[in-house]
C-alpha cells in the first residue's frame, strides 16, 4: 500500500467576497496572493497531517478552521490540532494506521463545520512609531508613496483579528491590514529583532513576541507581553481575539 | 551535581521535546538525536522523559561535585574520566571531584551526557527542554556556560553505584550496528548520511530535473546549519510556478525550499509554522541519523513509502525495548 | 510485529553449571529466528604463546614490558557467556594488544550479549601476553580470554 499525496479540486462553496472598503468592520478580506486555495490533505512524514481549506484567505474560512480544530482536537490518536492561516495541522504520537480514512474524516468534518463565532477580547496596543523603534518606516513610505502620518493612520485604523498563533511563542497571525501599506519582505533579514517590534511583511502585519530574526519591515514598538510560560494558558492572545493599534508617538 | 568547566560550548539541557503547545507558537525543541538520549537514559535506568545535556561543540569539560552514575551516548568523543578512557555508548560511576573531558568526535557531531535520574531543572509547559527563542525551559532558557552548576535528580531506589566487577561500567552496541541501514546497499562514503524522505504537498510543483536532482544529489551541509535547521547546498530546485503558501504548521524533518532554491531541513528549534513550499519530509525514524551529520558532509535523500516509514519507527521502538530489557536483566543479575 | 529477545543471564549461568555437571561441553539451540550456542571451554593452563591471535596491531608502536614479570601467568576469564570482542564496535583499534601494560580494573576486552557490551577487566596489574580467543567467538562463563603476566 502506498499513500499518494492527494489533491481534490472542489467547487468553491463560498462566493468570492468583495473587498470591503470600510476598514472598521471586522470581516475584512485579507488579500494575500490574489489566489484561491484548493482543498488539500497531505502528510508531513509520519508525524503530522496538513489540511488546507478551500477558498479565499478570509475570516469566514478561518472561523470554520477554528470549528474544525475544536472537533479534531478531541479525536483519539490526535496529539494536537494546530490552526494555521486557513489550514489545520494534526500531530500524532503514533502514526495513524490509515491516513487515507483520516483524511476522509477531515473532509467530512470540514464540510459540516460552521463558522465559530468567538467572543474574543479586544486588546489595544499603544505603539511608538518611527525613530529608533521603526528603522524601516521610511522603506514603507518609499514603497507605498504615502506619508509617515498616512502609513501610521492606515496601520491604526483596522480592528485586526487573531487568525492563529505560530512562528514563535505567543506570536499572532493577524488579519485585516489595509493593502495600501503592504510592503515586500526584506531581502536581508534583521537578526535579533526585539520582542514588541511591530512590522509589515507583504500584506500582513504582526508584533514579534520575543527577540529573534525577522525579514519584515519594522515600523514601531509596543510593550505588550504576549507570552508567559508560567501561566496555565501561556499565550496572552488567542484565535478570535482582536487587536487595535493606537498611536502613542510618532518619532521623526 | 556537576559544574560546567567549558565556556561557549552551545550545550543545552534537552529531553525528548515539549509536546502539545504548537498552537501557542511553541515548537518542540528537544534532543536532535533522540535515540542517543533515550539509550543514555536506559543505561541509567532513568525515566524515559529524563533530561540530559546535548553537547554539539568540543572539547567539553565538566566536574562532578558528587558521586554519580552517568552515561555518554551519541558521537564517539574519546571521553575521559580523569585519565581513564570512557568508551562510547557507556555508563559508569563518577566520583566527586572527577573531571569528565569530552573530546572532538571522529565521526558524528553531537553527544549526550545523561545523569542518574536525569538533569534536575523545572518542568516548563510539561518539559525540561530548552526553548531558546523566548528563553524558557532547560537551564534558565539558555545555553550552558562556564560555572553553571546542574543538579541530578538522582537514582530512584536502585543502587547508584556499580560494584565490582562492573566498576568499569557497561554499555550498548551503537545503534548503527543494530538497526538496518536506510538503504539496502549502504553508501560506502563515510561522509554521506542517507535518510528516507516522504514527499510533501508541494512535491509535484517541482520540475522533473529538480526532482531528479533532489533524489540523486549529495546535498552539502553548510556551516549555517544548527538546531534550527540544516541549510543544504546543491543544484537549484525550481518549481514550475511561483509558490507561496499561507502560514501553516510544520514539524522537524520538513524540507522547505525558499526563493533561492536551496533546501532547508527544519529541525528541533525551527519555527513551528511557515509559508515556504515543502518538497518532502525526512522521516521521524531517520532524524537521529541527520542529527549526527557533520557540517561539510553530504545528505542523500531516499524515497520511501508511508508503511515503510511507520515500520522504521516500530523498528526503533523495538530496539529500545530490547535494550531496556537487557539492561534491566543485566542490572538485576549482578546481585 | 517485533518479538522481545530476552537474554536471561541468570538462566545461562544455571544452564552452564548443568552442562558442566553432565560433562557436556557444547550445546546449540536452533529456532527459526535465532540460534543459541553455549560452549564450555576447559582449556589447560597455557604457557608462552601456544596460540597467537590475528589482526592485533600494536597501535602504540612500542612494546612495554614490565621489568619484573612473574613466572606465573594470570588468566582473565569471561564472567558470563557472550561474544568476545577485542575492539569496541565503534572503534577500529583494539582495547589491548600483546605487550600492552594494564592496570588492575582496566578494560581488556568486551563481551557482546545481544545489544549490550560488558567489560572484561584485568584482575591485576600486568602485561598482556596473549589474547586467547578470536574476536567474534562465542565464549562461555569461565572461558579464559586473555593471558596476563602480572607485575610483581
Amino acid at each position: 500500500m502506498t499513500l499518494t499525496v492527494e489533491q481534490a479540486s472542489i467547487a468553491h462553496a463560498d462566493a468570492v467576497r468583495p473587498l470591503r472598503q470600510d476598514s472598521q468592520r471586522t470581516a475584512v478580506a485579507m488579500k494575500h496572493d490574489e489566489s484561491e486555495q484548493t482543498l488539500r490533505v497531505s502528510m508531513l512524514g509520519t508525524t503530522a497531517m496538513l489540511f488546507e481549506a478551500p477558498g479565499a484567505l478570509d475570516l469566514h474560512v478561518q472561523r470554520r478552521i477554528w470549528t474544525l480544530a475544536r472537533e479534531v482536537q478531541a479525536w483519539p490518536g490526535v496529539r494536537e490540532a494546530v490552526p494555521g492561516v486557513t489550514n489545520l495541522m494534526l500531530t500524532f504520537a503514533i502514526p495513524p494506521a490509515d491516513p487515507a480514512s483520516l483524511g476522509d474524516a477531515l473532509r467530512d468534518a470540514w464540510a459540516a463545520a460552521s463558522e465559530l463565532q468567538i467572543e474574543g477580547k479586544v486588546v489595544e496596543l499603544p505603539v511608538q512609531y518611527g525613530g529608533e523603534f521603526g528603522p524601516h518606516l521610511q522603506d514603507v513610505v518609499s514603497h507605498t508613496g504615502l506619508s509617515v502620518d498616512e502609513v501610521v493612520q492606515l496601520h491604526c485604523a483596522p480592528l485586526y483579528t487573531v487568525y492563529a498563533l505560530g512562528s514563535h511563542p505567543g506570536y499572532c497571525y493577524l488579519g485585516g491590514m489595509d493593502p495600501r501599506i503592504a510592503t515586500p519582505r526584506r531581502k536581508v533579514p534583521v537578526l535579533g529583532l526585539p520582542g514588541g517590534a511591530v512590522s509589515i511583511g507583504g500584506v500582513q502585519t504582526g508584533v514579534s513576541a520575543s527577540t529573534g530574526p525577522s525579514g519584515w519591515n519594522t515600523i514601531g514598538h509596543t510593550s505588550m507581553s504576549f507570552f508567559d510560560p508560567a501561566r496555565e494558558n501561556p499565550a496572552t492572545l488567542a484565535p478570535g481575539d482582536m487587536i487595535r493599534f493606537r498611536v502613542e508617538r510618532i518619532a521623526s | 551535581m556537576i559544574e560546567i568547566l567549558s565556556s561557549s560550548a552551545l550545550a543545552t539541557v534537552q529531553d525528548h521535546g515539549r509536546e502539545g503547545y504548537l498552537r501557542y507558537g511553541v515548537g518542540t525543541a528537544g534532543a536532535m538525536d533522540r535515540l542517543a538520549l533515550a539509550v543514555g537514559n536506559l543505561l541509567l535506568g532513568n525515566p524515559d522523559d529524563a533530561a540530559g545535556i546535548e553537547i554539539p561543540m568540543f572539547p567539553f569539560r565538566i566536574r562532578f561535585l558528587a558521586d554519580m552514575a552517568f552515561a555518554i551516548t551519541g558521537a564517539d568523543c574519546a571521553a575521559r574520566l580523569g585519565e581513564r578512557q570512557v568508551l562510547p555508548w557507556w555508563t559508569i560511576q563518577a566520583k566527586q571531584g572527577d573531571v569528565l573531558t569530552i573530546g572532538v568526535p571522529t565521526s558524528g557531531t553531537r553527544c549526550y551526557l545523561t545523569l542518574a535520574g536525569g538533569v534536575e531543572v523545572p518542568l516548563v509547559l510539561g518539559s525540561r527542554s530548552t526553548q531558546l527563542r523566548g528563553q524558557f525551559g532547560g537551564y534558565n532558557g539558555r545555553q550552558l556556560q562556564k560555572g553553571d552548576v546542574l543538579q541530578a535528580i538522582g537514582a530512584s531506589g536502585r543502587a547508584a553505584s556499580y560494584g565490582a566487577p562492573y566498576a568499569a561500567g557497561f554499555g550498548t552496541v551503537p545503534p548503527e550496528h543494530s538497526l538496518p541501514a536506510p538503504q539496502a546497499l549502504p553508501s560506502a562514503d563515510a561522509d554521506q548520511t542517507t535518510v528516507r524522505v516522504l514527499p510533501a504537498a508541494e512535491y509535484e510543483y517541482y520540475r522533473p530535473e529538480s526532482l531528479e536532482a533532489f533524489w540523486s544529489e549529495g546535498w552539502k551541509v553548510t556551516p549555517q546549519s544548527d538546531r534550527y535547521g540544516y541549510r543544504l547546498a546543491g543544484p537549484t530546485l525550481n518549481a514550475t510556478h511561483a509558490v507561496e503558501k499561507r502560514s501553516h504548521g510544520i514539524v522537524p524533518g520538513v524540507i522547505q525550499v525558499p526563493h533561492n532554491g536551496q533546501p532547508i531541513i527544519q529541525l528541533r528549534d525551527a519555527q513551528p509554522s511557515g509559508g515556504y513550499p515543502k518538497i518532502g519530509t525526512v522521516i521521524e525514524a531517520d532524524l537521529w541519523r541527520l542529527a549526527q551529520a557533520r557540517i561539510g558532509t553530504k545528505i542523500r535523500f531516499v524515497q520511501t513509502t508511508y508503511p515503510e516509514a511507520v515500520a522504521a519507527l516500530e523498528e526503533l521502538a523495538g530496539y529500545l525495548t530490547r535494550v531496556r530489557n537487557l539492561v534491566e536483566l543485566f542490572r538485576s543479575s549482578r546481585h | 510485529m517485533t518479538e522481545k529477545d530476552e537474554v536471561n543471564i541468570g538462566e545461562l549461568r544455571q544452564i552452564m553449571s548443568w552442562l558442566a555437571t553432565a560433562g557436556i561441553e557444547f550445546i546449540e539451540i536452533c529456532r527459526p529466528a535465532a540460534t543459541v550456542r553455549l560452549t564450555m571451554e576447559r582449556e589447560p593452563r597455557m604457557k608462552g604463546r601456544a596460540r597467537t591471535v590475528h589482526a592485533l596491531d600494536d597501535a602504540e608502536g612500542t612494546r612495554e614490558r614490565s621489568a619484573a614479570v612473574s613466572e606465573q601467568s594470570v588468566g582473565v576469564a569471561a564472567h558470563c557467556a557472550g561474544i568476545f570482542l577485542t575492539t569496541h564496535p565503534a572503534r577500529s583499534t583494539p582495547l589491548v594488544s600483546a605487550g600492552a601494560h594494564v592496570n588492575a580494573g582496566d578494560i581488556v576486552g568486551l563481551l557482546r550479549i545481544a545489544q549490550l557490551c560488558v567489560p572484561v577487566l584485568a584482575p591485576v596489574e600486568g602485561v598482556v601476553i596473549d589474547v586467547l580467543v578470536a574476536p567474534g567467538a562465542t565464549v562461555g562463563y569461565g572461558t579464559r580470554v586473555i593471558e596476563l603476566a602480572p607485575s610483581a
